[in-house]
C-alpha cells in the first residue's frame, strides 16, 4: 500500500508589484499561484477492489482517500477519509499522479464533478468540488520549467480543438505513474 | 517537422493505463515518450523519452539546433 503526499499543483507564476517602476518598487518576493484540493490518497488493495467492486482493466480504477486537509477544497466538498475517488471531471483515476495532473491543469475557482464511492451500504455519488488557490512565497523553487495544459486521455479532444482554434501543434507526453 | 519551443505547443500528459488506449489510437507511440500531433490528429513525429522532466530541455535544444541550421 503506497501513500502519496498532499500535493500542490503549481500552475502559474505571478510576480507582484509590476505597476510600479523598478526604481520605486520595494523589494518583493516573487510568488507562485497554484491549484490544490488537499487530499492524500493511496491505491486500493486487492480486497478493497473486490468488495467495493471497483472497475478493473489493466489497473484498478480509484484512489482511496487517506486524509483530507482541514478547511481544504476537498473538506468543503464533503470528501472524507475512506472515500474512493473514481473520477475527477471526465478523468478516470488510476494513481495519485492522475489527481495531481488534473489539479495542476485546472484553474483555481473551477468547479468539477467528483465521482465518489462511499458508505454503508455502498453508494456512488457525484460531489461538486471547487479547485482552491494556494500562494507559494518561494516562487523560484516551485516554478516548473515545463507545464501541461491538459491531463489524461479524456481531455485529448479538448486539447485538439484548442490546437485547431489556435493553429498550434499538440505535444503529448506519455508516461507511467510515478506514485 | 519544424521544431518549436515548448510554449508553442498545446501540451497534454497521458499516463498509464490511459497511455495504452492512446497507443491503440496512434500506433507507433512510444511509452514512455513524446508524440507530436497535427491539428487534424495525424501523428507527425515521436520520440522515446525516459522522463517527463527531460521534455523542456529537449525541445529547447532541438529548437536551438533548428535555428542554427537555418543560419548556416
Amino acid at each position: 500500500m503506497r501513500t502519496a503526499q498532499v500535493f500542490l499543483g503549481v500552475v502559474v507564476l505571478a510576480v507582484v508589484g509590476l505597476a510600479q517602476s523598478p526604481a520605486e518598487r520595494p523589494k518583493q518576493k516573487a510568488e507562485a499561484v497554484g491549484s490544490w484540493i488537499g487530499i492524500k490518497t493511496r491505491y486500493p488493495t486487492a480486497e478493497e477492489a473486490r468488495t467495493l467492486a471497483l472497475p478493473k482493466g489493466v489497473r484498478i480504477q480509484g484512489q482511496v482517500i487517506n486524509e483530507v486537509a482541514k478547511a481544504s477544497p476537498a473538506a468543503n466538498a464533503g470528501l472524507k477519509a475512506g472515500d474512493i475517488v473514481l473520477k475527477l471531471g471526465e478523468n478516470d483515476l488510476y494513481s495519485f499522479d492522475d489527481i495531481s495532473d488534473f489539479v495542476a491543469t485546472s484553474r483555481p475557482g473551477r468547479t468539477v464533478k467528483v465521482c465518489v464511492r462511499r458508505g454503508k451500504p455502498l453508494k456512488e455519488e457525484d460531489v461538486a468540488l471547487t479547485i482552491g488557490k494556494r500562494v507559494f512565497s518561494d516562487a523560484e523553487s516551485r516554478t516548473p520549467s515545463f507545464t501541461w495544459d491538459y491531463a489524461s486521455l479524456a481531455q485529448l479532444k479538448a486539447a485538439m480543438e484548442r490546437a485547431k482554434t489556435e493553429s498550434r501543434l499538440v505535444l503529448v507526453g506519455i508516461f507511467g505513474a510515478e506514485t | 517537422m519544424v521544431i518549436k519551443k515548448s510554449a508553442d505547443f498545446i501540451r497534454i500528459i497521458i499516463r498509464r493505463p490511459h497511455a495504452y488506449e492512446f497507443k491503440r489510437r496512434f500506433p507507433g507511440s512510444p511509452i514512455p515518450g513524446v508524440v507530436i500531433l497535427s491539428v487534424d490528429g495525424k501523428l507527425l513525429d515521436s520520440l522515446v523519452l525516459p522522463s517527463k522532466n527531460s521534455i523542456s530541455a529537449l525541445l529547447d535544444r532541438l529548437s536551438k539546433n533548428a535555428r542554427k541550421k537555418k543560419r548556416l
